[in-house]
C-alpha cells in the first residue's frame, strides 16, 4: 500500500517538477494580485504606526503603485511624527527627505510657513553638503516641497550640478564622497536621481553640453549590466564585500530610479529597449518577494519602467503552460506591460515551435488572434495536429505603429516552454507464459487495461513469461513514456521492479524464470503483477495490477540468500509492546520444618549428654571464692561472659556489626578487667595452696 | 604405594592410615585377637585414662561434646543439602574451632607437659575464653 502511494507520488513530483522546470524558464508574468495580497501582508503596521518614517514611506509607496490599502489607518500616528521632524531645526537631510517623502502620499496638515522654513534650512545645508547623500537627500527634499506648491528654487544649480558630477567615474559609477575611493553603482543610481532633481529645480537652464556628459556615463553604466541565463538584466557592485553594499535588487532599482528620472529631464537616451525589458525581466523573475525592502524596490522600479522616456517593456507570457489535447485547450498568450495594462495594438506571431527533446520545428509561422475582450492571443492547436510532449515556442510581437517603436521595447523574440498532454492508449496488450524453447508456439492472453479484469497464469522455473503491448498517443503514433515499470511482488510483500524494453514497435518484457530463481529467493507462491506506465505527457498515467502468477521454484540450498527484511508498518513502533515474562530465580528447596526441628533438637542432646558427663565426673563448685571480693569479681566475671554471649546473641537476631562491634569493645574492657582480677586472684590462691 | 614421575614414592593418604591401623595394632596386640584387642581398648580407659586429672577430663568431654555436635550438623546437612552453605560452615566450625581451642588448653593445663610448665592454667583459660569469644563473633557475623 505504501509502495502504490510512493509511486503515485512519484509520479505526481515527476509532474510537478517538469512543470517548475518549465516556469522557471518562461515563468515571467506581470505584477497580479499575487502581490496586491503579499504587499497586505508584509507592511503590517504595529499599534497603528510603522517603526520609521523609511519604513512607512515603503509602505505606503507600494500601496499606492498596486492600488490596495488605505493611508487612513497610521495618518493619526504618523502625522504629528511627520510634523514634528519638519519643524525641528536639529533634523538631518535625510530625516528631512524621508518626512516629506512620506508627506507626499499621507498628505498631513503642513502648512505652507512649515515648509518656507524647511525650505530656507535645505538651500543652507546644500551649501555646506560634500557628501552625495546629504546632497542628495537635501536637493530631493527640496523637490517634494516644490511638489507640495510651494515655491523652492535651487540657486546655485550649476554649482550643486558640478559637485554632484565631480563624484563621478569613468566607468559610470559614483563614489559617495571625495574622500572614499570606493565608487559604487548604488551611488550611481542616487547621483542621477540628484541630478534629475536639480535640473528640474534651477531657476534657469542647465547647460546642455553638461547634461549630455551625463548621459555619456549613463550609457557607460549600462555597458556594465550584468546578464543572466534567460535573459535578464540586473546591476550590481563590483565588489560585492563593501561596506555600502546592498545587493543586486536594491543595486539595479536605485539605477532604474536614477535613470528614468534623469530621462524625464533630459530626454531621450540612447539606451536599447532590449535593455530596458531586460531590467523589467529581471524585477518580475523575482516572483513574489518575502521581504518589505525587496517588495517596495521591487514594485518602485517597476513603476519607474512602467511609465518611462526611454522604452515602455512589453511583457509576453503565458498563463498557461500545460495544454490539454484532450480538453482541446487553445494557447493563449498575453502581452502586457509590467503592471498587467493594456498595450498599443500589436500582433503575436508563433514563429517556430519545436520539440524539446530534438529541436525539430513541427509547426512554423502561425499569426495567433487577438481577444478583444479578454486581451488575450490565441491559437487553435488542434488543427495544427500537434502531438503529445515538451515544446520550445518562439514567439514575435510586431507593433501595428511604427512610431510606437521609440516608445516600447518588444526585445524581438520571446522563448516559452509548453507541454502539450493527452490521453495515450495501451494497445495490442498481450500476456502469457510459455516453454524456454517454444517461444512461437505460446499462448497469449489478450489483455484490456481499460478494464479491470484480472488475469491469473501459472509457471514453473523452466519457463518464461512475456508481456508486449503499443503505446499509442491521440494522433496515432509511437509513444515512449519515461516510466514503464513492471512489479512483482510476493505474498510475502518481496517486490521485484523490472523495466521494460521498448523496440520500434512495441514495449516488451521477458521474465526468464530460470534465470531469476535466486533473483526471487527461491519464494514460491502468488506473485501479484503490476504494470506502472507514466509521462508528464500522458493525461492517464497508470499503476495497475494486471493480475497474478502462481510461480513454482525449486528449494532453496543451504547458502541461499533470504528475502530481505519487509519493512514494518512504522506507527507499529508506537503501539503496545510484547509482554516481558520475568522469571525469578525459584527459590532453593528448604527441608521440611518437623525435620528441622527434630535436628534441633538432636543438636541439644550433646549438650545434655555433657552436662551429665560433668555431673558424672563429680564436678563441684569447690573452687569458687568465698570471700566478698573475689566473689563479686568471679560473678561478674561469669555475667560477663554470659553478657557478651547475650551480646553475640542479640547481633544474630537483630543487629549490625558496627553496634556489637562498639558494645563488644565495652563489654571487653569489662571483662578484661574483672577477668584480670579474677583468674590472678584464683591464681594466688592455688600458689599459696602449692607452697602450702 | 605408587611411583611417580620422580621414582619417589608417593606420599599418599593411604599410606598414613596403613600406618596408624599398624600402630594400633602393635600397641592392642591385634594378632592376638579382637576378644583380646577389645579387652586392651577396655584395660587403658578404665585403668590407664582414669588416673587423668578431673579438669583434663572435663576438657576432654567439653572436646568430645563439641565434635560430636559437629557430626550431627554434617548429618543434616548430608540429609538436607548445604543451602544455605554459609549457616553450614559457620555451625560446624564453631564446633571444630572450640574443640581446637580446648584441645590448645588441654595440652597447656596438662601438668605433665615440659613445654608449658611455667605458664599458670589461669592464664591458658583466659586465652581459652578470649579465643572463643572471637571465635564466636565470627561465627555469628558468618550465621547470617
Amino acid at each position: 500500500m505504501a509502495r502504490n502511494i510512493g509511486f503515485v507520488v512519484g509520479f505526481a513530483a515527476l509532474i510537478c517538477a517538469a512543470l517548475l522546470s518549465i516556469s522557471a524558464a518562461a515563468s515571467i508574468r506581470p505584477i497580479s494580485d499575487a502581490h496586491r495580497s503579499a504587499a497586505l501582508e508584509l507592511f503590517v503596521p504595529v499599534d497603528g504606526s510603522f517603526p520609521s518614517l523609511e519604513e512607512a514611506y515603503e509602505a505606503l509607496r507600494t500601496f499606492q503603485i498596486l492600488e490596495v490599502g488605505k493611508t487612513s489607518d497610521i495618518n493619526s500616528a504618523t502625522c504629528p511624527v511627520v510634523l514634528d521632524k519638519l519643524r525641528s531645526p536639529t533634523s538631518s537631510p535625510k530625516e528631512f527627505f524621508n518626512a516629506l517623502k512620506l508627506n507626499g502620499i499621507l498628505e498631513c496638515q503642513i502648512g505652507s510657513q512649515t515648509f518656507e522654513d524647511v525650505a530656507s534650512h535645505l538651500q543652507a545645508l546644500i551649501k555646506d553638503a560634500d557628501s552625495l547623500m546629504d546632497l542628495y537627500y537635501s536637493v530631493l527634499s527640496l523637490l517634494h516641497i516644490k511638489g507640495q506648491g510651494v515655491s523652492a528654487v535651487l540657486s546655485d544649480a550649476e554649482g550643486v550640478f558640478h559637485s554632484i558630477k565631480a563624484l563621478s567615474q569613468s566607468d559610470g559609477r559614483w563614489r559617495y564622497d571625495s574622500n572614499n575611493a570606493e565608487s559604487s553603482t548604488y551611488a550611481a543610481g542616487i547621483a542621477l536621481e540628484a541630478l534629475a532633481a536639480v535640473v528640474s529645480l534651477a531657476d534657469s537652464e542647465v547647460d546642455q553640453s553638461k547634461i549630455g556628459i551625463v548621459k555619456h556615463d549613463i550609457e557607460k553604466l549600462f555597458d556594465s549590466i550584468k546578464r543572466y541565463d534567460d535573459g535578464t538584466l540586473y546591476f550590481d557592485e563590483k565588489h560585492v564585500d563593501g561596506s555600502e553594499y546592498k545587493g543586486p535588487l536594491a543595486t539595479t532599482a536605485s539605477v532604474v530610479r536614477g535613470v528614468t528620472a534623469f530621462a524625464a529631464v533630459a530626454g531621450k537616451l540612447n539606451i536599447p529597449g532590449g535593455k530596458m525589458l531586460g531590467l523589467a525581466k529581471f524585477f518580475l523573475s523575482i516572483g513574489v518577494p518575502g521581504s518589505t525592502k525587496d517588495l517596495f524596490n521591487q514594485i518602485d522600479a517597476l513603476s519607474c519602467l512602467e511609465s518611462n522616456r526611454i522604452s515602455i517593456p512589453l511583457i509576453l507570457s503565458l498563463p498557461a503552460t500545460v495544454l490539454s489535447l484532450t480538453s482541446k485547450d487553445q494557447l493563449k498568450v498575453e502581452v502586457t506591460t509590467v503592471f498587467g495594462s493594456a498595450t498599443p495594438p500589436l500582433t503575436v506571431n508563433l514563429v517556430q515551435a519545436s520539440s524539446y527533446d530534438k529541436s525539430t520545428p513541427v509547426i512554423e509561422n502561425q499569426e495567433l488572434h487577438f481577444d478583444t475582450e479578454n486581451k488575450i492571443h490565441y491559437l487553435d492547436i488542434l488543427p495544427l495536429k500537434i502531438d503529445v510532449g515538451k515544446y520550445t515556442l518562439e514567439f514575435e510581437i510586431s507593433l501595428h505603429d511604427p512610431e510606437n517603436l521609440n516608445i516600447y521595447a518588444t526585445g524581438g523574440r520571446a522563448n516559452a516552454l509548453a507541454f502539450l498532454t493527452g490521453t495515450i492508449k495501451v494497445d495490442k496488450a498481450q500476456i502469457g507464459v510459455f516453454d524456454s524453447d517454444a517461444e512461437s508456439a505460446a499462448t497469449m492472453q489478450k489483455l484490456d487495461l481499460s478494464q479491470d479484469n484480472r488475469i491469473s497464469l501459472a509457471a514453473n522455473h523452466l519457463q518464461r513469461m512475456r508481456l508486449t503491448f503499443q503505446l499509442v498517443t491521440p494522433l496515432g503514433h509511437n509513444f515512449k513514456p519515461h516510466q514503464v515499470f513492471l512489479k512483482l511482488r510476493h505474498e510475502s510483500k518481496v517486490e521485484h521492479i523490472f523495466a521494460l524494453e521498448s523496440s520500434t514497435k512495441q514495449f516488451k518484457i521477458i521474465l526468464d524464470f530460470l534465470g531469476l530463481v535466486e533473483k526471487f529467493y527461491y519464494l514460491s507462491g502468488r506473485y501479484e503483477i503490476e504494470l506502472a506506465i507514466g509521462d508528464a505527457a500522458m493525461e492517464n498515467s497508470f499503476l495497475r495490477v494486471l493480475g497474478y502468477i502462481d510461480l513454482d521454484l525449486p528449494e532453496p540450498p543451504e547458502k541461499a540468500s533470504r528475502p530481505p527484511p519487509q519493512p514494518v508498518d512504522p506507527y507499529s513502533r508506537f503501539g503496545p509492546k510484547p509482554e516481558i515474562s520475568h522469571i525469578f530465580r525459584s527459590p532453593e528447596k528448604r527441608p521440611p520444618k518437623e525435620l528441622s526441628f527434630a535436628f534441633l533438637a538432636l543438636t541439644l542432646i550433646p549438650l545434655v549428654g555433657f552436662l551429665i558427663g560433668l555431673l558424672r565426673l563429680g564436678v563441684n563448685f569447690k573452687g569458687f571464692p568465698s570471700s566478698s571480693v573475689p566473689v563479686l569479681f568471679s560473678i561478674l566475671f561469669h555475667a560477663g561472659i554470659a553478657a557478651v554471649l547475650l551480646l553475640y546473641g542479640l547481633f544474630w537476631l537483630k543487629l549490625d556489626l558496627f553496634t556489637t562491634l562498639k558494645a563488644l569493645g565495652l563489654l571487653g574492657i569489662f571483662l578484661i578487667f574483672v577477668g584480670h582480677r579474677t583468674l590472678s586472684q584464683l591464681a594466688s590462691t592455688s600458689a599459696k595452696l602449692k607452697t602450702n | 604405594m605408587c611411583v611417580d614421575a620422580s621414582g619417589e614414592l608417593d606420599h599418599t593418604l593411604g599410606i598414613d592410615v596403613v600406618w596408624i591401623a599398624l600402630f594400633l595394632a602393635v600397641l592392642l596386640g591385634w594378632w592376638d585377637g579382637p576378644v583380646t584387642c577389645a579387652l586392651t581398648l577396655g584395660k587403658f580407659i578404665i585403668f590407664t585414662y582414669a588416673a587423668t586429672p578431673i579438669s583434663l577430663k572435663i576438657i576432654d568431654l567439653y572436646v568430645v561434646y563439641a565434635i560430636t555436635t559437629a557430626v550431627i550438623q554434617v548429618v543434616y546437612m548430608g540429609i538436607v543439602g548445604s543451602f544455605p552453605f554459609n549457616s553450614f560452615l559457620s555451625g560446624v566450625l564453631s564446633c571444630v574451632g572450640t574443640a581446637v581451642l580446648a584441645v590448645c588448653l588441654r595440652i597447656q593445663v596438662n601438668k605433665e607437659n615440659k613445654e608449658f610448665k611455667d605458664l599458670p592454667p589461669e592464664r591458658a583459660f583466659a586465652d581459652f575464653v578470649l579465643c572463643n569469644l572471637v571465635l564466636h563473633l565470627v561465627i555469628m557475623n558468618f550465621l547470617g
